[in-house]
């Protein structure tokens, strides 16, 4: 087993050839189902999509794009044997409409061809980054049968203290407690969290002044037309896939930055800290105004434009609610900067408060997403923390205080 | 200023006295509407303070294709926010409410296909049944004259102000700020700014909601207000948006259910175990007072003043009030993450009117009728995605609420998919959670979301 390394994101975006640039949207529905199917038997892969944005006359001649996102545990390179080994056939029928792909294809072919595309991902937030896929599906194993057999033997169960019925669930439940903790669990990353430091929080104080200035600037030489001021003309969000199991759902969107250098390098420090930081608030496993959030990937591409894929555990409206009310300020720190966001100065005046207007920014620039996989997708990111902490509950030292706390976990 | 003499009333009065009320789902005619529409005008109450003595009330409001029928332009149309636009029953509007399966719009009596298409509500209230037909008689002449076809509900205020099930309407309505009704403090309601359920004032984050506009016309005598200098009226000001959802309940079948799910969890309880376990799946006590309510209120007289002046954060772990049970779910008040104050504000900007009335005959146990009954429920908001469809979404449907895992609302939630995990309701507790399977006694029957416009606007639409 390779070393762990937590959570990991590839991004890679590939122009489509002209001839298909109309239809790869139903090429990737068509394969969709098989290669969620297929996805599901791989232990490296959190989640992955495929998203179209226009390719703004880019590379290739190219009038689309095709955006390839996955959250994975490990090696990059493992991650792209497994996804090869495991959904190749389908893997295949869609990027073999890409420009560059070559036939006959192989592993090594496939890897080159992600390694080729493949865009650094500026900043990446993930809930327990230090569970791995199998972990996670086994403490949600063993959380299920503890809550069954607490169903299946309540009568007999009631009668005893809480240390006494915690015991018991202890010797039930050894053989698939010791599983879990076989999984790959990689608890030591949260020790390589760490603050930001002295020069850092300068740089984004400076940066936050130059920000003020350049917000008046926008807003004196007339930006704000830019600014969209009507929610009924905005397009739909893309329908959500109706009678999925799960709350789970995905959202890309696409932002255009504003112009000047000062905006990209901004940009660029600020998502920066966010990686930095993303790292100690996906350690405390539940962050105040991230609570839906499972993660949230940040890419720039070359062209000007800020690419954000998340998954949340809530509808986008609802997770945008959510943003609004409680990250508004670390919401206008990274997209105050683009085109289209609500006016707003100094990251924390205006901008995301105005939740209409953020919906309506979010719905302009969302990405069709016809592929969405998600390996956990009834698992919202407090369930993935409570399980783990039912786990380590029953594998560690029992007080009453803590057999009272286990019990008190299985809510449901 | 709130300006009164341009709300429809219905927005801050619930009238109460008005007992009996009468609802016209109304397909409006392809010419003549707006014709309809004058005729109708003059009949709509407002806010305004004088009208409080008038014993019969009228409020009108409109769906997208009501709109159109009245001539609303495209470019009009589409300033409207998108929820409204695509309507209640639109796939991805179904998704967030859970209506699928039986509840699914295709098998709803109205708003949910095309056939059933609904234009404009008509609803109104009277003290009595007469005062009521004679009202009716009056607007009906005018549908009929205009070629309007309705599908009619009555519905009704219970003298005893109990539902269905025998719970008292304590009215946890919010407290409007500015609001032309005073009411009595309560930590756990702060109070809302009028923008939250009228547009063109403030809302709780100090901006304003989304409003529709329309093109200036020279000819309108009563216009409603320019919204800037695109020579656009601001055609949403003083008017808000109706989520109305028709709510069929099983009551016998639910007694059933409530009796065996008793019977498994206290059988010492005897004939009150049913009304105890109706008592917790709702979360309040038939006669109003909350579960999770002070132990001086518990077990003591019903008090309408303290029946809301409650939060949950002393049961935080669902002793006392389950974490799924409905009003739990409905107005989570202080108990979302971490620090109650932060709870209660993001509360705030999530609130509903809620307007509601019964439809269908009591039922007696000891002279049981068969027929349809259930609640005309009515929710008024200014942005009907933040408010209606989070509500739904992220309160009552969401399986992970409150750190659960599987459950949804056992009253209002919709039913998990046939493929997916069992539907059960948890009742938390020392030593642990006991746990029921639930059976599901409301059905969805109909539904569609309305705007409902000031006067003004209201008079802009008649023109045409």
């Amino acid at each position: 087993m390779p070393a762990p390394v937590g959570k990991q994101a590839l991004t890679a975006v590939f122009p489509v050839l002209a001839e298909s640039g109309l239809t790869i949207g139903t090429s990737i529905e068509a394969v969709s189902a098989a290669l969620c199917e297929k996805l599901t038997a791989a232990e490296s892969v959190h989640s992955a999509r495929f998203a179209l944005l226009d390719a703004r006359g880019g590379r290739n001649g190219a009038a689309t794009l095709l955006l390839f996102a996955t959250i994975f545990d490990g090696d990059t390179r493992v991650h792209l044997d497994e996804l090869w080994s495991r959904g190749g056939l389908e893997l295949e029928r869609v990027l073999g409409q890409c420009a560059g792909w070559t036939r006959p294809s192989t592993r090594e072919s496939f890897g080159r061809f992600l390694s080729a595309h493949a865009r650094p991902v500026a900043a990446l937030f993930s809930a327990q980054r230090e569970l791995t896929v199998p972990q996670i599906r086994a403490d949600f194993a063993l959380r299920n049968a503890l809550s069954r057999w607490l169903s299946e033997h309540d009568r007999e169960l009631r009668a005893l203290a809480p240390i006494e019925i915690v015991r018991r669930a202890g010797e039930r439940f050894g053989a698939a407690r010791a599983v879990a903790e076989t999984l790959g669990a990689t608890e030591t990353l949260v020790g390589t969290a760490s603050p930001l430091t002295f020069r850092e929080w300068v740089a984004l104080g400076l940066t936050f002044v130059r920000s003020c200035l350049h917000d008046l600037g926008d807003l004196f030489g007339g930006l704000w037309h830019d600014t969209l001021t009507s929610s009924g003309s905005a397009a739909a969000l893309a329908p959500e896939p109706i009678g999925t199991s799960g709350s789970w759902r995905t959202f890309s969107h696409v932002a255009e930055l504003k112009a000047g250098d000062f905006r990209r390098s901004a940009l660029r420090l600020v998502l920066r800290l966010l990686d930095k930081f993303s790292w100690k608030a996906s350690a405390r496993g539940k962050v105040p105004g991230a609570e839906a959030v499972q993660s949230a990937g940040f890419v720039l591409l070359e062209d000007g434009r800020l690419i954000f894929l998340a998954d949340f555990d809530a509808s986008v409206e609802s997770a945008l609610e959510r943003a609004a009310e409680r990250a508004r300020g670390l919401v206008g720190m990274i997209w105050s900067h683009t085109r289209g966001f609500p006016i707003s100065f100094g990251w924390y005046q205006g901008g995301a408060r105005d939740v209409a207007k953020l919906r309506d920014f979010a719905r302009h620039g969302e990405l069709r997403t016809p592929f969405r996989y998600s390996g956990y997708p009834e698992l919202g990111p407090y369930q993935i923390h409570d399980n783990a902490e039912i786990r380590r509950i029953l594998s560690g030292t029992l007080d009453d205080a803590v057999a009272r706390r286990l019990l008190s976990l299985v809510r449901d | 200023m709130l300006e009164l003499d341009d709300i429809q009333g219905l927005v801050f009065s619930g009238y109460a006295r008005q007992r009996c009320a009468r609802y016209w789902f109304l397909k409006l005619p392809v010419v003549g509407a707006t014709g309809w529409l004058s005729r109708l005008l003059s009949r709509v109450t407002t806010s305004e303070r004088r009208e409080r003595a008038s014993d019969r009330r009228v409020n009108v409001a409109l769906t997208v294709s009501g709109l159109e029928a009245l001539g609303l332009s495209e470019a009009a149309l589409l300033t409207f926010p998108q929820a409204f636009l695509r309507g209640m029953a639109a796939p991805e509007r179904s998704s967030l409410l859970g209506d699928q399966g039986e509840n699914a719009p295709e098998h709803w009596q109205f708003g949910g296909t095309p056939a059933g298409r609904v234009d404009a509500l008509v609803v109104a209230y009277a003290e009595t049944a007469d005062a009521l037909d004679e009202l009716s008689d009056a607007l009906e002449d005018d549908f009929e004259r205009f070629g309007c076809t309705a599908h009619v509900e009555d519905a009704y205020l219970a003298e005893d102000l109990r539902d269905h099930l025998g719970f008292l309407d304590v009215r946890s309505n919010p407290r409007v700020r500015g609001g032309p009704r005073k009411r009595h403090k309560n930590p756990y309601d702060p109070g809302v700014p009028a923008g939250e359920f009228v547009l063109g004032y403030r809302n709780a984050s100090g901006h304003f909601a989304a409003s529709p506009r329309a093109p200036l016309r020279a000819s309108t005598r009563l216009m409603p207000r320019r919204t800037d200098a695109t020579r656009a009226l601001d055609l949403g000001r003083n008017g808000t948006f109706v989520a109305l959802r028709k709510l069929a309940l099983d009551v016998p079948a639910f007694w059933r259910f409530a009796g065996r799910a008793a019977l498994e969890l206290w059988p010492q309880a005897g004939s009150h175990g049913a009304e105890r376990f109706a008592e917790t799946l709702v979360g309040r006590r038939r006669d109003g007072a909350a579960l999770a309510a002070t132990d001086a209120l518990v077990g003591g007289p019903f008090d309408a003043r303290a029946a809301n002046r409650f939060g949950y954060r002393r049961t935080g772990d669902g002793a006392g009030c389950p974490i799924g049970a409905h009003v739990r779910r409905a107005n989570p008040r202080d108990s979302l993450g971490d620090d109650p104050a932060e709870s209660l504000a993001s509360v705030q900007n999530h609130r509903l009117i809620r307007r509601g009335r019964l439809y269908g005959p009591r039922f007696d146990p000891a002279a049981p009728v068969a027929a349809e009954r259930g609640l005309l429920f009515v929710a008024l908001c200014a942005d009907l995605e933040r408010q209606f469809e989070f509500v739904h979404e992220t309160w009552l449907n969401h399986p992970h609420f409150g750190g659960l895992t599987h459950e949804r609302d056992p009253i209002a939630g919709a039913p998990p998919a046939a493929d997916t995990t069992d539907d059960t309701f948890s009742i938390q507790g020392a030593p642990f959670r006991r746990q029921v399977r639930l059976e599901r006694c409301v059905r969805v029957r109909g539904g569609a979301y309305f705007f409902m416009p000031g006067l003004r606007a209201l008079a802009y639409l008649a023109e045409g």
